[in-house]
């Protein structure tokens, strides 16, 4: 093992990778070193000195274990004398001037101060001179505030500020003991990842200014799940107070995902779980106003309303839509209680699709998909390129995941884009448009591509003239390193030629191909959205994929057949931008919603059925690179609501082909066997950070 | 809102040109910026870090790291009476003791007319001419009160003589004439 | 003996580059690119045993021999921090000699292949600043630094930059972070600055002192230099002296002669009335010695000092008189480590200001018997501990002070005083 190194910790011979921080060798070989400033996932700095070891030769004392490589043949104490003497002594200096609060403090319980002065510190303190003061605590800005008293200056928020989010804005001001953390002139620190500072930080210094001083850390228990909140997937832990209460989402390391980051949006989104405006239970129209029922009720007046539809107008008079927010496991039910119990191929999601695709489009995303990278993979792309997409906007963390990719893996940013986004400072090349041009802009950069430089002028375009040689020399220099990692918006949001768009991005990518291997990853609407798809959830879609006419436009339709429809989660009324699209939705004979609050849209059914939100059920969600990953239920459902796949099963018991699903994983196991995209990805594959089905896998 | 005179611009241009990065010129440039206004303020923070595409936050990370820097305003003369051990042994304290009185202020604090702020400092490399003191930053050696009296006369005359011209010529001007006899 | 860095001290005018030029001024630079290759410029300079006159003492011409010939660009940056309280050697070296420094930049530039090369001066020498600007555009003027110097084809620019205030960028490492427009911040390493310094570059850096050596060593050669001084302390060492002496200011001294020499015959001993109670031989971070007739006859060397238990450091000698407090001494130094300390560690961010605050509790008469185990132990807590020297330096004092003058403190602990109230005011 050439490229391992073997060294010798307290007597115990290890082999580890040439490179490997000290710290991180131990810690693989479960050997406990304290840190304070380190951060497995931020470069070490050396700066708290409570790593310190012993190693054999090292003529000037203990070194620190975090910032030190291994080397063949060291011999290593993390347990003498002269390296307990040093942890008590910089545990004694941190407490120096820590207040000592910890019985009023949000960290107290989950807090490495306390923990490590409880294993390697000095019993008592010598300093009986007067403690640094600072006004406490302030609000460092509208998600974070700040105790000045109890930080240690690891600057860990600082280094994450500027390495990871590279927003810069948490420095260190003044210096010597009156250093401090802080932002320009009190400026207040606005990030979309603020809320990771309250994890890094190892004590109580920085905490959220939602969560404080309303739980204490050992009332709390973690649940593995994912966050809800877009596509990306990240995965977290959702904290919860004696069973019944979400507390807090905690961010869960998936490396191949979230690398242990999460966005505000994500993070701070939990408050809905508890809301006291959840719906509790079935509520059926009288006249203008609901009224409370129950299930069975609820469910009776549903079935006997569709199968009378049904009679009257036949299975096609019946249209369901469900939201990407749902679980594949509610999705699947979904699909089958549409085809199998009522009999109709009028399905689809919302929001998406927009548009029905011609078949040429159709054949463009198939393409696009069958390049379909895994998100960490873009550590390994000579040039990434952003075509059209934001993920700032649309999947935070990806924003992350790029900005690592340029840093420790010197990937290379083309931004084309119709105005600045956030990364557009970070691109080494920008091409920008009029925002209905994409599809125009798409064709070019593919022409020029094609075209090599000196003989562009003699017809791969008609006109010749410096601007254009001018622009191919751009466009050749910008796309020179492969391979390419080609993230689009598949929203097309502002674009007018949707269609036309998907089949531009598909040209686009074939031509990067002649130049270097290319990925592909596509921006989409919710957490869910590519389940959706693989499932099925496509109007017209019988089996797989298709996209013929969506339901909004059907419904808009002035010979529209639809009579009832149930939709799941999905909130049209609010979000359709026709005015006159709510009518249509109060004219249906029958019109079934399954929501967790009275939205726009609830408030025009006929029944509204209470569901679960991803917190109260178990199941799986498709993140934006087909990875499956499971979220759990960590709390009850409000009042009788229940996930909606445990409705439609529900439901179906009063036709004539009931469904008979009883839990979920029996429902994954079946889209396991079924499911062209899923084929063989059985629940015990997908494991805790879950799992990109096996065709897509890189071989 | 910019603060710096198209002067000090040009002289932060023929600085940032000697550098391979521009983010090295931060320490002079702010020189540039503290010698025009009397002090780092927040206007020229943000002006700097425009200057050398910087962040403010990463501008006053550096000014509020190093002394020279003044992030707070302060008098038109600054008196920086060096209190390490050297001096000390020489009567440094005294020297400061006797400039607090005659100016009727702390170390730390700035006179009423906005003429004179004091400060203590560490060690400026005159150990063997103590006690001294730094004023904007030119040396005043083996002080005594004598010359210390001298010195506050010669500024208040200056004061006076120039009371219409810009904080900046006074002190140049002063410091060029009483300049080194050190 | 004749000056070697201090010729101006016998020769009028010689900041003015006509007079240098005069005085061979520029003559070991011509001879250097236009007849040697650097690297035996650089072996010219290993064989002289110049060590650096920083602090450190590492020998010179090794520190030039680490920077790998193929990793472009390379840069020189001269350490002319000069902060540690008891030191101005340089500023004198740079005020009335400004063209013997740019001779050495421009040498030992050439030998590691830079043609860059920085000169970072204290903030504080805003004077010095002026003078080696203008010595540069002289020079350029003159061509003796620029584009193709004596049609040789080599190119030197010299920038003069000023740091803002903060003994820390004496460092090395955080001085190659402030030169960059960071905070005075050391840095890790491995990697020294020799394979990744300023900008990421190899870097060498090197006291004033250090490189205003180079042009006389490269003009006479190394036996020559080696015929001051002692075997392992060749040459001369300019020595700053301060306190209550008749003559302070600095004096370059061969190695190998006396402390004794530089006091009494240099700085013209005691004033009258003082008596001699200690002094640091190397700067505020050089370990007191009391002023026995032993410790004043102490050869002026690196290793002299280091037998004494001591160090040579800077040779920054500073005079503590016998009417002066140990214990108001040592606060003036622990309150300049305290107040120097960059914050980036935690034994030094936190143990600096510890020891000065209890320095001062025991100077003011509120001592406690568990003080001075407490002082040396926190002390051995900061020790190696610390990220960089500054914290090992502040400890050095105190327990120096501790060792030498125990019955002081002591003293003060039991009258719940200080017996030098009366006195001159030391402390503020
Ligand atoms: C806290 C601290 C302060 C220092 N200050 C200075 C200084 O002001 N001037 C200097 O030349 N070296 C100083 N040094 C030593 C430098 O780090 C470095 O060793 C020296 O510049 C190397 O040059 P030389 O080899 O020519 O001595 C300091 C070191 C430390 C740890
Ligand atoms: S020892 Fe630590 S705090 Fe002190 S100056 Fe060095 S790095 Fe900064
Ligand atoms: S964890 Fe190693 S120095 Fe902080």
């Amino acid at each position: 093992m050439e490229d391992h190194v073997t060294l010798r910790v307290d007597g115990d011979e290890m082999q580890v990778p040439k490179g490997t921080l000290l710290w991180e060798a131990c810690a693989s070989h479960g050997i406990d070193i304290p840190i304070f400033c380190y951060h497995t996932k931020l470069g070490p700095v050396g700066a708290c000195r409570t790593c310190l070891v012993e190693v054999e030769g090292q003529t000037k004392g203990p070194i620190t274990a975090c910032s030190t490589p291994v080397a063949e043949g060291m011999v290593v104490r993390t347990r003498s004398p002269i390296v307990e003497k040093a942890q008590r002594g910089i545990l004694e200096f941190l407490l120096l001037n820590h207040p000592l609060d910890c019985p009023i403090c949000d960290r107290a319980g989950e807090c490495p101060l306390q923990d490590q002065t409880f294993s390697y510190g000095p019993g008592t303190s010598r300093y009986i001179e007067p403690k640094r003061h600072h006004v406490k605590p302030i609000a460092l800005g509208p998600t974070i505030a700040l105790d000045r008293e109890r930080c240690v200056l690891c600057w860990r928020c600082v280094r994450f500020c500027a390495e990871v989010a590279e927003d810069k804005s948490i420095v260190l001001l003044d210096r010597g003991d009156h250093t401090m953390v802080g932002t320009f002139q009190e400026k207040p620190y606005v990030s979309n990842f603020s809320g990771n500072v309250i994890e890094l930080c190892p004590v109580g210094a920085l905490t959220g200014r939602k969560q404080r001083f309303n739980f204490r850390p050992w009332e709390l228990q973690n649940h593995p799940s994912v966050c809800p909140h877009c596509p990306m997937g990240c995965n977290i832990n959702v904290s919860v107070r004696k069973n019944d209460e979400v507390i807090r989402f905690l961010s869960r390391d998936n490396p191949e995902v979230d690398d242990s980051w999460l966005c505000d949006r994500g993070r701070f989104n939990f408050e809905f779980i508890n809301s006291p405006e959840r719906l509790r239970s079935p509520l059926i129209r009288r006249g203008d106003s609901f009224e409370e029922t129950s299930w069975s009720e609820a469910l009776e007046y549903i079935a006997n309303r569709l199968q009378s539809i049904v009679e009257e107008h036949g299975p096609a008079a019946v249209a369901g839509v469900a939201s990407p927010r749902l679980t594949n496991e509610d999705l699947f039910v979904f699909k089958r209680f549409m085809r199998d119990v009522v009999g109709t191929a009028a399905v689809d999601h919302y929001p998406r699709p927009q548009v029905a695709l011609t078949s040429r489009e159709r054949t463009a995303l198939q393409a696009l998909d069958d390049k379909l990278m895994p998100i960490a993979d873009l550590n390994g792309a000579g040039t990434i390129v952003l075509l059209g997409a934001d993920p700032s906007e649309r999947e935070p963390v990806l924003e992350l995941r790029i900005r690592q990719a340029i840093n420790r893996h010197s990937a290379q940013l083309v931004v084309v884009n119709p105005h600045e986004i956030a990364l557009s400072s970070r691109a080494n090349a920008t091409f920008d448009y009029a925002p209905e041009r994409f599809a125009d802009m798409c064709h070019q950069l593919a022409r020029g591509l094609l075209s090599p430089v000196s003989t562009a002028a003699t017809g791969a375009i008609s006109t010749t003239s410096e601007a254009l040689e001018a622009f191919l020399d751009r466009v050749h220099r910008s796309f020179a390193n492969g391979p390419f990692a080609v993230i689009y918006d598949d929203s097309f949001a502002g674009v007018i030629d949707k269609g036309d768009a998907l089949s531009a991005v598909a040209t686009f990518v074939e031509a990067l191909q002649s130049i270097g291997s290319v990925g592909t990853l596509p921006l989409l609407d919710d957490c869910n959205s590519m389940g959706a798809r693989d499932l099925g959830i496509l109007p017209d879609g019988v089996d797989g994929a298709s996209w013929g006419m969506p339901f909004v436009q059907r419904l808009s339709a002035p010979d529209s057949p639809i009579r009832a429809a149930l939709i799941l989660g999905s909130n049209l009324a609010r979000d359709e931008p026709d005015p006159g699209f709510a009518a249509r939705l109060r004219d249906l004979d029958l019109l079934v919603v399954h929501e967790l609050f009275l939205t726009d849209t609830a408030r025009l059914a006929d029944v509204i059925l209470p569901a679960a939100s991803f917190a109260e059920k178990t199941g799986t969600f498709t993140n934006t690179e087909r990875r499956v990953q499971v979220i759990t239920e960590t709390v009850p459902s409000p009042g009788i609501a229940r996930a909606d796949w445990e409705i439609l099963v529900d439901l179906s018991q009063y036709f004539d082909q009931p469904l008979s699903y009883t839990l979920p994983q029996q429902i994954w196991d079946e889209i396991a066997g079924r499911v062209a995209a899923y084929r063989g990805l059985s629940l015990s594959k997908i494991g805790p950070t879950g799992a990109r089905p096996h065709a897509l896998q890189p071989a | 809102m910019a603060v710096l005179s198209v002067d000090a611009l040009e002289r932060i241009d023929t600085i940032v040109q000697k550098y391979p990065v521009k983010r090295s010129a931060l320490l002079p440039v702010l020189h540039v910026a503290q010698n025009e206004l009397g002090w780092v303020s927040r206007e020229a923070m943000e002006e700097v870090a425009d200057l050398l595409e910087l962040d403010p936050d990463q501008v006053e990370e550096v000014a509020s790291f190093y002394t020279m820097y003044y992030t707070d305003p302060v008098g038109t003369y600054v008196l920086e009476v060096c209190k390490t051990a050297p001096c000390s042994f020489m009567g440094a304290h005294e020297i400061i003791d006797y400039i607090s009185e005659t100016l009727g202020i702390q170390p730390g604090e700035t006179t009423a007319d906005g003429m004179f702020t004091l400060f203590r400092v560490e060690c400026l490399a005159a150990c063997h001419r103590a006690p001294m003191m730094q004023v904007n930053h030119r040396y005043y050696q083996d002080l005594t009160p004598e010359k210390v009296d001298a010195l506050i006369t010669a500024a208040q005359q200056l004061q006076l003589q120039t009371a219409a011209g810009s904080g900046f010529q006074i002190r140049k001007s002063w410091s060029e004439e009483v300049k080194t006899e050190g | 003996m004749e000056p070697i860095l201090f010729k101006h001290t016998e020769i009028p005018d010689l900041d003015r580059l006509e007079v240098y030029v005069d005085h061979h001024g520029y003559a070991a630079f011509r001879r250097a690119i236009t007849e040697l290759q650097p690297q035996e410029v650089t072996q010219i300079v290993s064989d002289s045993g110049l060590a650096g006159r920083g602090g450190a003492g590492f020998p010179t011409g090794r520190k030039w021999s680490f920077i790998p010939k193929s990793v472009l660009p390379t840069y020189l940056v001269v350490n002319a921090d000069e902060s540690e309280p008891g030191a101005f050697k340089d500023r004198e070296l740079m005020e009335r000699n400004p063209h013997q420094l740019l001779e050495g930049v421009a040498i030992a530039a050439f030998a590691i292949g830079c043609q860059k090369a920085f000169i970072y001066i204290r903030g504080e020498f805003l004077y010095i600043g002026e003078i080696l600007d203008a010595a540069v555009a002289e020079a350029y003027a003159a061509g003796y630094l620029g584009q193709n110097v004596f049609g040789s084809g080599y190119n030197i620019e010299i920038v003069v930059h000023r740091g803002a205030g903060a003994y820390i960028c004496g460092e090395e490492s955080a001085l190659l972070d402030s030169l960059e427009g960071y905070r005075g911040f050391p840095r890790l390493r491995p990697p020294f600055p020799a394979i990744k310094g300023l900008y990421g570059q190899p870097t060498v850096i090197n006291n004033v002192e250090t490189i205003a050596n180079v042009p006389h060593i490269v003009r006479n050669g190394a036996d020559w230099y080696r015929s001051y001084g002692t075997d392992q302390s060749p040459g001369t060492k300019v020595c700053s002296i301060s306190g209550p002496v008749n003559r302070p200011g600095n004096y370059e001294m061969n190695m190998g002669t006396t402390f004794r020499e530089l006091l009494e015959d240099r700085a013209g001993g005691m004033r009258e009335g003082k008596k001699l109670k200690a002094y640091i031989p190397g700067g505020a971070s050089a370990p007191m010695l009391p002023g026995t007739e032993a410790n004043i006859d102490i050869s002026l060397s690196y290793e002299g000092y280091r037998e004494a238990g001591s160090s040579f450091g800077s040779a920054s000698f500073i005079i503590i008189p016998d009417d002066v407090c140990i214990l108001r001494a040592q606060l003036s130094l622990s309150e300049f480590f305290a107040h120097e300390s960059c914050g980036k560690c935690i034994p030094c961010r936190e143990g600096t200001p510890w020891l000065a605050k209890t320095v001062r509790r025991i100077e003011s008469g509120q001592g406690r018997e568990e003080d001075l185990p407490l002082l040396l132990d926190i002390c051995d807590n900061i020790l190696g501990r610390s990220f960089c020297a500054l914290g090992d330096f502040s400890t050095s004092n105190i327990v120096a002070s501790v060792k030498y003058f125990y019955d002081e403190y002591e003293e003060h602990i039991r009258s719940q005083a200080c017996p030098y109230a009366h006195q001159a005011r030391a402390v503020a």
